[in-house]
């Protein structure tokens, strides 16, 4: 008998691959495109004929290779050293893909060689049909079947039952997808090749609905988290996670800065608390009390900022002032009034306040002023090149104003602004003329004003018909439409506190309190979870910031339901690693879409070579768990090939 | 800032680091200076650091009712135990101490590397790993790794001292005969057991969570390629000629392999459509 060599295996085995992958590539040139299933048998006879008659008389040299231990060797050399190249090469890429990485010479040798599909093409999986007859011929030739080999026999069996499983499944087995929505219900599954779907369908023969989908959490949980800025890039690398509850000071290596959380609050509020500071009328503030139907709330007006407390409901006004203010009297309202444009004119020195309305004209000296329009929520369209007013809110009002000098023949257009700061004063024709805009707000109107005066501690009622001037008593209450309002407290100088606490222990609104420091300086911030700013420090190298773990996900639930004949078979939760098995047909849970929570991609696969598969795979562990446990003592080799 | 995150991490981790990088010094020293150090020495203080090591894994999994195997830092720290675990047993059976400063080392250069990996944060399982086969799959490819690795070692140390003698009694070695070449096919043996197991495993739990048992993943095809360059050394060693130095190659290429399927499949350019990398 001829001995066997590594070379004339390699040999063998790469000149059989050449003439694969010529049949493969005259297959998809030709024969693919040929619709007559006669010519393609004809020209599959004058192929196989010869070949078979080839391998008849070749039948001894043949059965010595595939009887070759060396042969078998090469072949897994072969195997293992194209299955690496397809983990370097990268697969299932267009062909501008690999001219772009490989060039073009190399390029087209991928493609001719099937290269970009090694795990597909014909002479690869040809390496794998010629490897099973091998190990067949290898295992029945070297060893007798008894009870010592049965491991040995089991293993390589078991990986030809294997090879035999995937290929009845290439064979037979459909690979699909569904995109569903809730509530819809499909009989069809798009087919998926190379991992891609195709416009191809099968019908499954077989209802299904998409009953439910749900994506499952696990407990929300926040870090503090210390970045570091990548040099060179714009982006920050995460170097080290906090729990909020961590009390520690953390020197930040490669910095001036330590930091400190100082506190942590699950479900953050922020509460004022206000205290007298001293007998001094610099902050006064009122402290009052409104009961109504039972119920009682404290109430402040601080005199630097509201003044007043309007109660609609039961139509009265607490105004708050230090001393009497006989203007700010006179002009208490008893009805609604409509906001008013308060022009103030100025001409050396003279001064003039006139009230303007829109689309009217004023004259004041030599000076004709048309006001061409008011808007009350100023903003201006950049797309259209255009004023114009958001609401009838006066949140930003603007005027645009004509102004004519008659003496000079001179007209000049000019916007004016209310509430923008530096904007609501105009100086026209050589500061001749000087414009202040004012918006005097729209006063409500009540049936009761109680005016308090902080100073003396006297309360004036103001009615329509009646003005009176109540000493007032703590203790004692007004009572008006229903509501009874106390007069609590007045402090000259208030002080205001706020302080931040934690509602309940439930993470709603979870904050920290970071102390940072560098030398003596020492900064406070809070940061709150569910809107994620983080602190900056030395020009953005580091950052600090409160958020939420991200890996929150626990699971994709959806819930499948398979009707057949209108009847319902079958109502399953298919979740990752959990798929509805029907028919032979399976469901997976594969894809999900963030933005619409009515959406879960589902792949089905069928194969119906699985079991064969599953069989391989027993078989494989019975033989490596004999050998293990029944050789225990781990044989050397007797036979060895020359 | 790796300062910072050693100090943060798992007293633990500090004391089998401190530990394994202990036990390395004194099984160096020990065949360096053979009379100095008591046998027992080395192999209690690698046991103590393997004990710390158990206490490690033990703690984060009671602690956070998650199996400590999901991140390359939870991986790195349970490489370096199943290592540790399977030299103990490899110890207790032959005596063959020489093979612990290998073992202690490659501990510590893990220990070392998972500092520079460690998880900022514990992460919750993934929906991916929720399966029945996870752990078992994990365990066993690990142990896989841990014998291999070992294999490697011998199929060094054999490259170095090739010859297959007799030694006489009382050698420092404690052993009848030098024959690193039978070590390492026994290590393999035992090790691509595993190997064969954790690819089984592997395809059972692909089916369940992807639908297919094998879909020619970079990670999966790396693992074939592992199983496959051992099953060529197991095989060459039935070829005259090819038993001993030229397939100690392929048991030293062979760990190669283990090592591309655990790190490398990360950084190959197919690895952007693995669903295997590590986070």
């Amino acid at each position: 008998m001829r001995r066997v060599t590594f070379k004339e295996s390699f040999l063998i085995l790469l000149i059989l691959a050449l003439f694969v992958n010529l049949c493969q590539i005259i297959y998809k040139s030709y024969i693919q495109t040929i619709q007559n299933r006669t010519i393609i048998l004809v020209i599959f006879g004058f192929v196989f004929f010869p070949l078979l008659t080839f391998f008849y008389f070749m039948r001894d040299e043949i059965f010595t290779y595939l009887k070759s231990v060396k042969f078998a060797i090469s072949l897994f050399m072969l195997i293992t050293f194209f299955t690496i190249l397809g983990t370097f090469l990268v697969q299932d890429q267009p062909f501008e893909f690999y001219q772009k990485y490989l060039g073009n010479f190399f390029s087209k040798i991928a493609i001719l060689f099937f290269l970009d599909t090694i795990y597909r093409n014909w002479w690869f999986n040809f390496f794998l049909i010629i490897l099973s007859f091998s190990l067949f011929f290898c295992t029945v030739t070297k060893k007798k079947l008894n009870w010592k080999e049965l491991g040995f026999y089991l293993n390589h069996f078991g990986i030809i039952v294997i090879l035999l499983g995937a290929l009845i499944g290439h064979i037979w087995g459909v690979k699909g997808y569904m995109d569903m929505f809730i509530g819809e219900t499909k009989n069809k599954i798009n087919i998926v090749e190379r991992g891609v779907k195709t416009n191809k369908f099968v019908n499954l023969g077989f209802e299904v609905e998409l009953v439910k989908f749900r994506i499952e959490e696990y407990n929300p949980e926040y870090r503090v988290l210390l970045y570091k800025h990548k040099p060179g890039k714009d982006t920050y690398k995460l170097a080290i996670s906090y729990k909020p509850e961590e009390r520690t000071l953390n020197k930040i290596p490669g910095s001036f800065h330590s930091f400190k959380i100082l506190d942590y609050y699950p479900d953050f509020e922020r509460i004022e608390i206000i205290s007298k500071k001293s007998e001094k009328p610099l902050n006064p503030v009122l402290k009052f009390s409104v009961e109504k139907n039972g119920t009682i709330n404290e109430k402040w007006i601080f005199l630097n900022e509201d003044k007043s407390y309007f109660d609609l409901s039961s139509n009265f006004a607490i105004h708050f002032l230090w001393e009497k203010d006989d203007e700010f009297l006179r002009n208490l309202s008893y009805e609604e009034q409509a906001g008013k444009n308060l022009l103030e004119i100025s001409q050396n020195s003279m001064k003039e306040e006139i009230y303007v309305e829109n689309g009217k004209e004023y004259k004041y000296g030599d000076f004709i002023i048309r006001i061409l329009g008011f808007y009350p929520d100023f903003t201006y369209d950049a797309e259209r090149k255009q004023a114009l007013s958001l609401s009838d809110e006066p949140k930003n009002p603007a005027l645009r104003i004509e102004i004519e000098d008659s003496k000079a023949k001179e007209t000049n257009r000019i916007w004016i602004f209310a509430k923008v700061g530096g904007f609501e004063r105009q100086s026209l024709f050589n500061n001749r003329l000087n414009l202040r805009y004012k918006y005097l707000e729209h006063k409500r109107g009540v049936k009761t004003h109680l005016v308090f005066l902080g100073k003396t501690k006297e309360i004036l009622r103001f009615g329509r018909e009646k003005n009176v001037s109540i000493p007032m008593k703590p203790e004692e209450k007004i009572e008006i439409d229903g509501s009874k309002i106390s007069f609590l407290d007045v402090y000259p100088e208030a002080e205001r506190k706020e302080i931040y606490r934690s509602k309940s222990s439930n993470p709603l609104n979870p904050a920290v309190l970071i102390g940072v420091y560098s030398g003596d300086n020492k900064e406070q911030y809070l940061l709150v979870g569910n809107n994620p700013e983080p602190i900056f420090l030395e020009n953005g190298k580091f950052a600090i910031s409160f958020e939420r773990k991200s890996d929150e996900i626990k699971d994709y639930v959806s819930t499948l339901k398979v009707y057949k004949n209108d009847k319902e078979m079958k109502s399953t939760e298919v979740e990752v690693n959990h798929p509805l098995k029907f028919e032979g047909y399976e469901f997976y849970q594969s894809n999900y879409d963030p933005k619409n929570p009515e959406y879960s991609g589902i792949q089905i696969v069928k194969d119906p070579g699985v079991n064969v598969v599953w069989l391989g795979f027993v078989m494989l562990f019975l033989g490596l768990l004999h050998i293990f446990f029944i050789k225990r003592r781990i044989l050397l080799p007797e036979v060895i090939e020359e | 800032m790796t300062l910072l995150v050693f100090s943060r991490m798992h007293l633990f981790f500090k004391l089998s680091f401190l530990f394994y990088l202990i036990s390395f010094l004194v099984y160096l020293f020990l065949f360096l200076k053979r009379k100095w150090i008591p046998k027992y020495f080395p192999t209690l203080s690698i046991f103590i650091a393997f004990a710390f090591n158990t206490a490690l894994i033990v703690f984060s999994w009671a602690t956070y009712k998650q199996p400590p195997i999901r991140t390359l830092y939870e991986t790195l720290v349970f490489f370096t135990w199943t290592v540790a675990f399977i030299y103990l047993i490899i110890e207790l059976i032959t005596k063959l101490r020489i093979i612990g400063i290998f073992a202690s080392l490659f501990s510590v250069i893990s220990l070392i590397y998972a500092i520079f990996k460690v998880d900022v944060d514990r992460i919750n399982l993934p929906a991916a790993l929720q399966s029945f086969w996870f752990i078992p799959h994990v365990i066993i490819y690990f142990i896989a790794y841990a014998a291999l690795f070992l294999s490697f070692v011998t199929a060094i140390l054999y490259l170095k001292f090739p010859d297959k003698k007799k030694l006489p009694k009382g050698h420092w070695l404690e052993q009848e005969f030098l024959d690193f070449e039978s070590y390492t096919y026994k290590i393999i043996n035992f090790g691509f057991i595993f190997l064969s197991l954790g690819l089984l495993l592997g395809g059972v739990w692909a089916k369940e969570a992807w639908g297919d048992y094998w879909g020619w993943d970079p990670k999966e095809n790396w693992s074939l390629i592992t199983w496959l360059v051992y099953l060529i050394y197991l095989h060459l060693r039935f070829v005259k000629g090819w038993r001993g130095k030229r397939s100690a190659y392929f048991a030293i290429a062979g760990f190669v392999a283990v090592i591309i399927t655990y790190l490398g499949v990360n950084v190959l350019p197919s690895a952007q459509e693995s669903l295997h990398t590590y986070q």
